[in-house]
């Protein structure tokens, strides 16, 4: 129990957890329209305000699980109801919760039916999400994790655009199929660990080589999926393409980092062993991601299935990143999750904006807008900028680092570094397709399509303001990352140690094996 | 001597399965569910000489009754197909397919 | 008499159905009244049996009326499942008679005889005793699915089932006289005994519980026959179509697990044919469910695939100390949704069932929102999404699995419901990503919409609170 630490006596991530859950509630009593998205933000607002107060108890200094709260739930089988958060997932907790907000005001107009059912399975949503982050129960994890597909079903199917049905019955089967064998391996973990469903438990643990395998392949098989990485993205662009702006934030910015946090918190402490022999394979996949989704997304002429597909490529850098195994790698991936999160949010926001004027996603209806919706095209570019990593914003720092700790890894193991190498045309690439689009969307091209009308709508206060905190944060990483780093050092550094330290266990006891 | 009491059962009983599975008329279908069921009657009552209990016994009266019951409720049910249907063939099942 | 204060609420269901029986041929008497009386039945039996199992902590008489019937937590939970179940069925008659006339008072009466089929035989604790409770029960559902005269759909239904009943009830007959030949008793724990000084490898006591296992696979409809089942439930009416499929499932799989928890060597010589039974039970199923068009053919062959997981847990019995926890939690969730299934069903059907089809349901959402969401519940729990009660089911059974040391089981099963899925989304997308083509207006009672939303918060708080560990 040494890995907790209790630093609050209000339980505050289960009002964080059941705040939203309230709010849907309360959601079901009203029935004007107009109120139920005034009490939406409302409740997604105190949410995100509540989730201000965790940073000032949170104590960087440890890798220990804070703010814990351990209840019994299911007695018969060892089931808890625990929540904590260290470093990393408080990070992400807090990306869930500053973004919903704006999910909630970008959905204002551009959601016109049924808008009570919309709002109530974002904030059922931002429960399940809030729940993945701080489970440190693996059933409670699963609940939350299997939770989370139905509300974001019922938001690409019935608030998504023609091939609606297809996009949200893809995204829940493929998802779906990916936790199968997840559930087999919590239960063996069950097993093994004295009938206990504790995550921290679980970590650093010597099982079997081939056991960690079987587990591995549990976890990389859900996660991947989620992440998505390379074989397996492909429900991601159907269903970016079909979900509603808001939607599509969620996807982007906070569903596809649940893979990766996932990889994080369980693939790499509970099983060390497989992860090192898996790793090389992982990289390369992840590679093969970058350069894949950067040249899928420079074909591309919906803005929507390009922002989606430079997703698996900002993806394939995040998995590289954790992959390295190294501080400066895993670091930057996480900050990298946030930035992700931060940026293709605002870029699928400003997409939104443009389709709920034109109603159409093609790049070629939006070019030449620059010199009609100036604010618009400003905010725009600063997005467009992050995502390919311009110095000076969030992208480069966390590109840097993932890529600084790639060439690390490379030369601890005495090679060429032949992957940092590789994934530098992803980079370049990334430059290439936002350019492009940047391009056309400022100046067009000969004949543009007149978009004079639209002179008159160029953005309004609610949509300024829904997008002015995601540039400053863009600027603010960009300029001083350091604040963000502090938080997350302590549990990623354990996170490398203990990892180290397992590696050597197992090379010593595969020595006096050997001897 | 309990051998042939008990191939006995077994040859009624078999000849019951085939009743049911190959015969088309519908009464002849219940005959040969009544046989399955005089079959373990048989063999009850044998069971119950070899063990020299009285279980047997009862038991055996137990399924004549419950037989009859079933009997009752199945002559129920094929006059309404009679009157449904006009013909009493297994061919009758025209509705719901399998 | 202490025999007899646990069977207080068999005695009331019993009398419940004599009573009844009795008002039929009261010339003033209503089937609504009647309706109303058997749920006042089904509650006070329920409420009596949770009296029972609140207040007697530990089963005072594991065995009673000389080993014929014996009461434990699972028959317990079962009971309280059957109990449950009834009601529920009542009040979605209640509903469903208001638009399709054919009901009678024997209907309610039929329906609690059935009742007290069930619940003896969940306590059967000998051959004879469990044959003739499957009678009382059966005689009494062949009755039910045909009850409506008029129609020939029902009345093949009933024909069918009464056939293939008779048929395997001879089996049943059979299998008990070859085990009563070979271990001279048709007690289960004299049957133990022999078990335990005699290998249960012998050609009677191996053909006995084939032909035992024949009977039972065909009750709960597991593979190899399972073939009746979807024109039995599509041809009888949408109430006992839940009924069926819910209560008289509890009450055969309470018995045999009852039974094949009796010995480990009996088990043992089982656990491989039960192993691929199970994996084609569900498999088997999810093709059959995967071709239909019709909602309650559909919810009939996701029976089937239910079985399988029931067969898993079944497999996974331990005889050295059974409790059948995960049986009854799963038959308990199970049940929840499908009786809710059909009560919606009994609820929106229409006259004469005439909303059956997917396509039926399209737009239901925007029509009846209420009644669109807690279908979508049930689907949700029946495919085993948490937090329903569906999923903790799976969740226990999985694990049961895995630490019987099945774990192929239970990576099957997962993977079994996760094709499920398929055509649970199927009827969602109907209900929610369509237009609506008709209005739904229903003449239900009040009643329905209540049952339903009960059923569904009942699928949460079973899902997230699971007493019945």
């Amino acid at each position: 129990m040494d890995q907790l630490l209790l630093n609050s006596g209000f339980p505050i991530l289960s009002v964080l957890i059941f705040l939203p859950m309230l709010g849907a509630l309360v959601l079901l009593l009203i029935k004007d329209e107009e109120n139920c998205r005034w009490t939406a933000l409302a409740f997604t607002t105190v949410v995100a305000l509540l989730s201000l107060t965790l940073l000032s108890g949170f104590d960087s200094t440890t890798a220990r699980f804070q703010f814990v709260e351990m209840r019994p739930w299911i007695e018969a089988f060892n089931i808890n109801y625990t929540v904590g958060v260290d470093g990393i997932s408080i990070l992400l907790l807090l990306l869930t919760t500053l973004i919903m907000p704006f999910c909630v005001l970008v959905s204002w107009t551009y959601i016109k039916k049924r808008v009570r059912a919309f709002m109530i399975c974002m904030l059922i949503m931002e429960t399940a999400m809030i729940g993945v982050f701080v489970a440190l129960d693996f059933v409670l994890f699963y609940v939350m994790w299997e939770a989370m597909l139905i509300p974001m079903y019922l938001l690409i199917g019935i608030w998504g655009g023609p091939r609606r049905i297809y996009a949200s019955v893809k995204f829940f089967l493929y998802t779906l199929a990916g936790s199968v064998l997840l559930l087999v391996a919590i239960i063996w973990l069950y097993m093994q660990n004295g009938y206990s469903f504790f995550i921290p438990d679980m970590m650093w643990q010597s099982y079997s080589t081939s056991a960690q395998m079987f587990l591995f392949l549990a976890f990389f098989l859900a996660f991947a999926i989620k992440v998505p990485m390379f074989p397996f993205h492909t429900w991601l662009p159907a269903a970016h393409v079909e979900a509603p702006a808001a939607g599509s934030v969620i996807l982007a910015s906070l569903l596809l980092k649940m893979g990766a946090y996932g990889f994080l918190r369980f693939a790499l402490p509970i099983t060390p062993e497989a992860t090192a022999i898996m790793m090389p394979w992982v990289l390369w996949l992840s590679i093969i991601g970058i350069i894949y989704g950067g040249f899928t997304a420079l074909a591309q002429s919906d803005m929507k299935k390009l922002i989606a597909y430079s997703s698996v490529g900002h993806m394939g850098f995040i998995t590289l990143g954790i992959f390295t195994l190294n501080l400066d790698g895993i670091e930057g991936a996480v900050l990298q999750m946030i930035n992700h999160g931060v940026t293709t949010g605002a870029l699928f926001l400003c997409i939104g904006m443009i389709y709920e004027r034109t109603h159409s996603r093609d790049i070629e209806s939006a070019t030449g807008i620059g010199k009609y919706m100036p604010v618009y095209i400003t905010f725009f570019t600063f997005f467009s900028l992050a995502a390919f990593a311009f110095p000076g914003t969030n992208g480069f720092v966390g590109e840097f680092m993932i890529i600084a700790g790639t060439f690390k890894y490379s030369l601890s193991q005495g090679n060429f570094p032949w992957l940092a190498l590789a994934s530098i045309p992803g980079a370049v690439l990334a430059a290439a397709y936002m350019l492009r689009m940047l391009q056309r969307k400022i100046w067009g091209r000969e004949h543009n399509p007149d978009n004079s009308w639209l002179k008159e709508h160029d953005l309004n206060i609610r949509e300024i303001i829904t997008l002015a905190p995601f540039l400053l944060f863009v600027l603010w990483v960009g300029l001083a990352p350091k604040p963000f780093l502090n938080i997350m050092h302590s549990s990623v550094s354990a996170l490398v140690q203990n990892f180290a330290t397992c590696q050597a266990k197992a090379v010593a006891i595969a020595g006096t094996i050997l001897n | 001597m309990i051998e042939d009491y008990l191939v006995l059962s077994v040859i009624l009983f078999c000849i019951g399965i085939l009743g049911v599975i190959s015969r088309r008329n519908v009464f002849t279908v219940l005959m040969s569910i009544e046989l399955m069921l005089n079959a373990a009657n048989l063999a009850f009552v044998a069971f119950a000489r070899l063990n020299e209990t009285m279980d047997g016994q009862i038991l055996a009266m137990m399924v004549i009754a419950v037989a009859a019951a079933e009997a009752a409720l199945g002559l129920a049910v094929i006059i309404l197909l009679h009157r449904q249907k006009g013909r009493l063939d297994s061919n009758v099942f025209s509705l719901l397919k399998g | 008499m202490h025999d007899l204060v646990s069977f207080l609420p068999l005695v009331i269901t019993c009398t419940g159905a004599l009573l009844l029986m009795l008002y039929a041929v009261c010339p003033k008497a209503e089937q609504e009244k009647a309706s109303l009386m058997s749920m006042g039945f089904f509650a006070v039996a329920f409420f009596a049996q949770l009296l029972v199992v609140c207040t007697v902590s530990r089963p005072l008489f594991p065995e009673t009326f000389n080993g014929m019937l014996g009461v434990s937590g699972f028959t317990n939970a079962a009971c309280l499942i059957v109990y449950a179940c009834g009601f529920f069925t009542t009040l979605s008659s209640h509903t469903y008679f208001r638009e399709n006339h054919f009901a009678t008072v024997e209907f309610y009466s039929l329906l609690l005889f059935s009742a007290v089929g069930m619940v003896l035989l969940s306590m059967a604790r000998e051959l004879i005793t469990a044959f003739i409770a499957l009678e009382i029960m059966s005689l009494a559902i062949y009755v039910l699915v045909g009850f409506n005269r008029a129609s020939s759909r029902s009345t093949e239904a009933i024909f069918k089932y009464l056939i293939l009943g008779a048929f395997s009830g001879a089996f049943f007959c059979m299998g008990t006289a070859m085990i009563y030949g070979a271990a001279g008793s048709t007690r289960f724990d004299s049957i133990a005994e022999w078990l335990a000084f005699n290998p249960a490898t012998t050609p009677l006591m191996l053909g006995g519980a084939f032909f035992l296992l024949i009977t039972i696979f065909f009750k709960i409809s597991a593979f190899p026959f399972h073939a009746w089942v979807l024109d039995v439930y599509d041809g009888s009416s949408n109430p006992i179509t839940g009924f069926m499929a819910t209560a008289l499932k509890t009450a055969v799989f309470a018995m045999i697990a009852n039974f094949l928890a009796l010995s480990g060597n009996l088990h043992d010589s089982w656990i491989t044919g039960l192993f691929w039974i199970a994996v084609f039970t569900m498999f088997g199923g999810n093709l059959i469910a995967i071709g239909q068009d019709n909602v309650k053919r559909m919810i009939a062959a996701s029976g089937i695939v239910h079985s399988g997981y029931l067969l898993i847990a079944l497999v996974a019995i331990n005889s050295e100390y059974f409790s059948g926890a995960v049986i009854a939690y799963y038959l308990a969730a199970y049940s929840v949704a499908t009786l809710g299934m059909f009560a919606a069903l009994s609820w929106l059907g229409g006259e004469g069932e005439k909303r059956v089809t997917f396509d039926d349901f399209k737009g239901l959402a925007k029509r009846q929102p209420l009644a669109a969401a807690t279908i979508a519940v049930f689907l949700l729990s029946m495919a085993g999404i948490p937090p329903t009660a569906g999923f903790m089911g799976k969740f226990y059974i999985i694990t049961s699995a895995i630490s019987a040391g099945q774990i192929a089981l239970g990576v099957l099963g997962i993977i079994s419901s996760i094709i499920s899925m398929w055509y649970y989304l199927r009827l969602i997308v109907s209900m929610y990503f369509h237009d609506a083509e008709e209005d739904f207006i229903v003449d239900g009672s009040s009643l329905a919409s209540i049952s339903t939303v009960a059923l569904a918060v009942a699928v949460f708080a079973i899902g997230l609170f699971p007493l019945v560990l």
